[in-house]
């Protein structure tokens, strides 16, 4: 098995909200983006940040190990390895590796990821050993987009197209939902028009922007930029799902892993 | 669900949870004035006829609303006195079991001059538990006397433990095992030796079936009685109702699901009555009772809401009775536990899966009570139950009662294979009292006689045999621990130990057998085929299959954590010196706090880490084997791993030990993580607990586990919480029960964050102490507590 080397910041077990069934999540360091509700902070660096000790270099053959410990969850939930991160992309070489040998122990695989990455070189590499790929897709504004994650969404989105061309799994679209972000109407109707001739994506998930990071900060002693930034209320969520379903009625739109039928109740 | 239905439950709920537990001496006094009476006769003619008298003498009443009647005492919420195992219990606490911390009763003054001037004369000097007391051997005393064993439970109750041939009793009548009886006597010849004896037994048998049915004759007159009174007409049907139930059974076979939980229940009070104890466990209802639920409801003479309403008026029932017993032994199993262990689910006598209409019936009994009793077990097995069974036991779950106690059906027959029993009777299986394994009118055992005190195997092997907390030296010698060069040394060391610790549970396990040949049962023996068969007692090892007593350990994790702690930083990673660690122990870490730091950072159990799993495996077969070693005069010794809650009281008489903890601290409960040490969540504890051979302690295993309302408030959360059991059973865990972190207690760990420092929560993607969380994210994961609707969120 590879002895390649990567920067793992944990791996969390028997997750329920990573993917289908119970998972193991691999949480690589290093992310291109900074988005500013990001609640895994200590991912973001990839090289050990301010001393703060957050996660440790590992093999391929390490992590596989870890995640074989919990087959036999796989096999009566369904479930899989995950890997996240950070950014998937950013530790390429490294995630197909560790697919491949999950792959061929006869796990279900999974990345979730920003799409922030060069197609040829990153992406290709994985497509190979994954059945199920979770897409973050955060703003539709790219200047919005920018001014949030510090990045532009031209590349998420051209990779989104080339994915519809080229992968034959399943793509989950989800969206951060963050007040005064992205939690408008205009953000889900473009958003949704864009992702209307997707027959890949399965359905869009909409997940509640949570504090649960701000700890973490605190821990870092790094500043939060979005302090007074509250939780959205589930009407608001389900104001947004249904603008989805407006603009493409044969979407599944699914709120924090359950499916959102309209507001007919 | 019907309104007046759950109204009439309601009000015999909160009835019983409004009454205020009270010694009941009525049936003191019955026994003692009986044995008077009696004096002269054989022990066991004496016995039956006081149990008679009882029945015939003793207060009986019926409740406003209630429709399966019957109850031990004269009072609803009794703790019953048997004179003749241990009268003077109340003798040593009479003055403090009013207030006493754990399971107060309320003793009326009235009561108290009865019993000094009434019970105790008479029954001086003639208890089983004064024999024991008497008899007890040295090392067992020493052991008991500094909190290393616990033992005494056995001798201060009566048998308990069992699950009574309740078939038999419905199925046949007591009439029916009576003429069985009588054919037995027609065999035997005085002239022939021990045919007397047999013939006095017999006798006793009778004397007793008579008392049962006189009883339940009084319950027939007195309902008849206030119907006559009854204004109102509905109440007056129901209560003629019960008087023809109560005139038929359990002296004929019931007809009707009524009759037969009426059948059940009578006897139930009466064996009770016989021999206070924990744990009668009525068993696999749900395979008894369907038969007569099937054909009532085929004959259109019962509506399942009908039956819904009879099985949850007999779990209030099940809640009446309060276990009286020692201040010691409360503080052990406390809350007046009556471990009455019914079950539903797993395999049939023909290896098909036994799930049926009335499997549902019962849980949601438990959902609608949601009482203490009965103690609600699920048999589950994995090849044959149904997913919608395994749904309903996860909706159970999720009410955060604490039941069902989750079984693996599997391990389980394994278990009771392990006893000594063919797989023909394994199948049959029940769980009793906490997760012991029985078998309904067949088994005779302590299933938990005796508690060894794992935490402090640990302590004597740090000290050389001395109890820190007293200084004496009360175990076996096995060196200076900075002597041990390898771990090896160490860990023969604690094997030593254990050895010794046994050994002595052992001696004093066949005294204990001696003293109860005494506390003959006939009532119990009744339901006992092979008792009858025999002309012996359940107590004399009449009955088909009978085991050596359970022994018990507690502090499994304390065990494997405080090795595997010595193994990491004194030898493997040579971090401290074994002179470090023990100064650190003698000072309880006080001057030591990197030392602890470092024995607090080792690797733990319960994080799936085969650094500290590895031993696991070794450590529990070797004390499960030489548990084995030892045989009783009914069998091989049996061993189990359950604490009820001494691992509390055990904790107390425990130093400072090599993984971190402080001295005094309560020890792990059954085979659960130390609190606070397993950050890996549910997956990795089951992997590590997965390494305990379970179906070698066949007195059961017993997993607590903690599950965030998170994992349960939503459709996927109820399906991963299915496969998470599935997955349970597949790594062969033989049991499992849940406490839902609610949102109470997060408040509550937020205002006082000392008292909860070991409370575990998921934050984003990792587990945290709830009490180093900020306030923002607490109220946070306090918000994530909120019940949704099953069923998507479009019901805000």
């Amino acid at each position: 098995m590879s002895e390649l080397t990567g920067k793992v910041l944990r791996i969390e077990k028997t997750s329920i909200h990573d993917g289908e069934g119970l998972r193991a999540v691999v949480f690589l360091k290093g992310c291109p983006l900074k988005c500013k509700w990001c609640s895994t902070p200590e991912s973001q660096y990839r090289y050990s940040h301010c001393a703060t000790g957050y996660g440790k270099d590992m093999t391929v053959s390490e992590v596989v190990k870890e995640v074989c410990k919990d087959s036999i969850f796989f096999f009566h939930s369904g479930g899989g390895v995950t890997i996240s991160g950070g950014e998937v992309l950013m530790q390429s070489e490294f995630a197909a590796e560790i697919l491949k040998e999950c792959m061929l122990e006869g796990m279900q695989t999974a990345i979730e990821t920003s799409l922030y990455g060069d197609y040829e070189t990153k992406i290709r590499l994985l497509l190979p050993f994954l059945s199920t790929m979770y897409v973050d897709f955060k703003v539709y504004d790219d200047e919005k987009h920018q001014y949030y994650t510090g990045v532009s969404n031209e590349l998420i989105k051209s990779n989104l197209l080339r994915l519809q061309e080229e992968y034959q799994g399943y793509i989950h679209i989800r969206i951060p939902t963050v007040p005064g972000v992205n939690l408008s109407e205009e953000n889900g109707r473009k958003t949704a028009e864009f992702l209307k001739p997707l027959t890949k994506v399965k359905d869009i998930e909409l997940l509640p922007y949570h504090k649960l990071g701000t700890d973490t900060y605190r821990k870092m002693d790094v500043q939060y930029e979005l302090p007074k930034t509250q939780t959205p209320g589930m009407k608001e969520m389900r104001r947004l799902a249904e603008v989805i379903k407006e603009t493409d009625p044969n979407r599944i739109v699914k709120i924090k892993g359950e499916s959102f039928a309209g507001m007919l109740m | 669900m019907g309104a007046n239905f759950m109204d009439r439950i309601q009000f015999m709920k909160d009835r019983v949870v409004h009454t205020i537990p009270e010694m009941d001496l009525e049936n003191a006094r019955i026994m003692t004035e009986s044995f008077r009476e009696t004096t002269g006769e054989p022990l066991c003619i004496q016995k039956a006829k006081a149990f008679r008298k009882q029945c015939r003498e003793k207060t009986v009443k019926i409740w406003d609303k209630e429709l399966i009647v019957g109850c031990s005492g004269s009072k609803m919420r009794g703790g019953i006195l048997c004179v003749d195992t241990c009268w003077s219990i109340l003798d040593d606490e009479i003055d403090t079991i009013n207030d006493r911390k754990y399971d107060p009763f309320k003793l009326r003054e009235e009561d108290r001059q009865m019993f000094l001037k009434e019970i105790k004369p008479f029954w001086q000097g003639r208890s089983t538990y004064e024999a024991w007391l008497k008899q007890i051997p040295d090392d067992c005393r020493d052991l008991r006397d500094t909190g290393q064993v616990y033992i005494n439970r056995k001798a201060v109750r009566g048998w308990g433990e069992t699950t009574a041939g309740y078939r038999q009793i419905i199925e046949e009548g007591i009439e029916s095992i009576c003429e069985t009886i009588r054919k037995k006597k027609a065999t035997l010849d005085a002239t022939v030796p021990g045919d007397i004896e047999k013939e006095d037994y017999l006798n006793a048998l009778l004397i007793s079936a008579e008392g049962i049915c006189e009883l339940a004759e009084r319950y027939a007159v007195e309902a008849e009685r206030l119907a006559a009174e009854e204004q109102d007409e509905v109440r007056r049907q129901e209560l003629l109702d019960i008087a023809e139930a109560c005139h038929r059974v359990p002296r004929y076979p019931a007809r009707s699901f009524r009759e037969v939980l009426q059948s059940l229940y009578i006897y139930q009070i009466c064996i009770f009555m016989e021999q206070n104890a924990a744990s009668y466990n009525p068993g696999r209802m749900d395979q008894y009772l369907y038969p007569y639920y099937k054909a009532d409801i085929e004959k259109g003479i019962l509506t399942e809401e009908e039956a819904q309403e009879l099985l949850d008026c007999l779990w209030i029932k099940f809640s009446e009775p309060c276990l009286f017993q020692d201040a010691v032994t409360a503080e052990f199993a406390a809350g007046y536990p009556m471990f009455q262990n019914v079950c539903v689910g797993g395999v049939t006598t023909a290896g098909m899966d036994a799930v049926n209409d009335l499997s549902y019936l019962i849980l949601q009994a438990t959902m609608d009570v949601q009482l203490y009793q009965p103690s609600l077990s699920v048999r589950y097995s994995l090849a044959k139950n149904p997913n919608k069974f395994l749904r309903k036991v996860v909706e159970l779950i999720r009410l955060g009662t604490g039941f069902p106690a989750f079984h693996n059906d599997d391990i389980g027959i394994r278990m009771v294979m392990n006893k000594g029993i063919p797989l023909r009777d394994a199948l049959d299986w029940n769980p009793c009292g906490c997760v012991e394994t029985n078998l309904e009118g067949r088994l005779r055992q302590y299933t938990a006689l005796a508690d060894i005190n794992l935490g402090g195997m640990i302590e004597f092997v740090m000290t050389n045999g001395v109890h820190r907390k007293s200084g004496r030296k009360v175990s076996v010698e096995t060196g200076d621990p900075t002597s041990f060069k390898t771990y090896e040394e160490f860990k023969e060391a604690v094997k030593k130990q254990l050895c010794y610790a046994v050994r002595a549970v052992v001696k004093g396990s066949h005294v204990i057998d001696n003293v109860c040949m005494d506390r003959v049962v006939p009532a119990l023996s009744l339901s006992f085929r092979d008792c009858i068969e025999n002309c012996s007692d359940y107590a004399w090892g009449g009955a088909k299959y009978n085991t050596g007593n359970g022994i018990i350990l507690i502090g499994v994790a304390d065990l494997i954590n405080s090795m595997a702690a010595v193994k990491n930083l004194v030898y493997d990673e040579k971090k401290i010196t074994m002179q470090q660690l023990v100064d650190a122990l003698n000072s309880d870490f006080e001057g030591y706090e990197f030392i602890q730091q470092l024995c607090r950072d080792a690797p733990k159990y319960g994080n799936d880490d085969d650094s500290v799993d590895e031993m696991i495996g070794e450590m529990y077969t070797f004390i499960a084997d030489e548990i084995e070693s030892y045989k009783s005069k009914f069998g091989t010794m049996t061993p189990g791993i359950l604490p009820v809650s001494g691992n509390t009281p055990f904790g107390l008489e425990v130093g400072a030990l090599p993984y971190g903890r402080n001295a005094w601290k309560p020890l792990a409960d059954g085979v659960s993580p130390n609190g606070g040490t397993d950050t890996q969540g549910p997956g990795a504890v089951l992997k590590s607990v997965s390494k305990i051979p379970h179906d070698r302690f066949v007195q059961g295993t017993l997993l607590n586990m903690k599950v965030e309302p998170e994992m349960l408030n939503s459709e996927n959360g109820i399906q991963q919480m299915m496969a998470l059991l599935k997955s349970m059973c597949s790594l062969g865990v033989f049991h499992v029960q849940f406490n839902v972190i609610n949102r109470e207690t997060l408040i509550a760990a937020q205002k006082n964050p000392k008292d909860y420092r070991g409370l575990l929560v998921r934050v984003a993607g990792y587990t945290a102490y709830f009490t180093e969380l900020g306030k923002d994210v607490q109220d946070e994961i306090i918000g994530r507590t909120e019940q949704k609707s099953l069923y998507g969120c479009s019901c805000g």
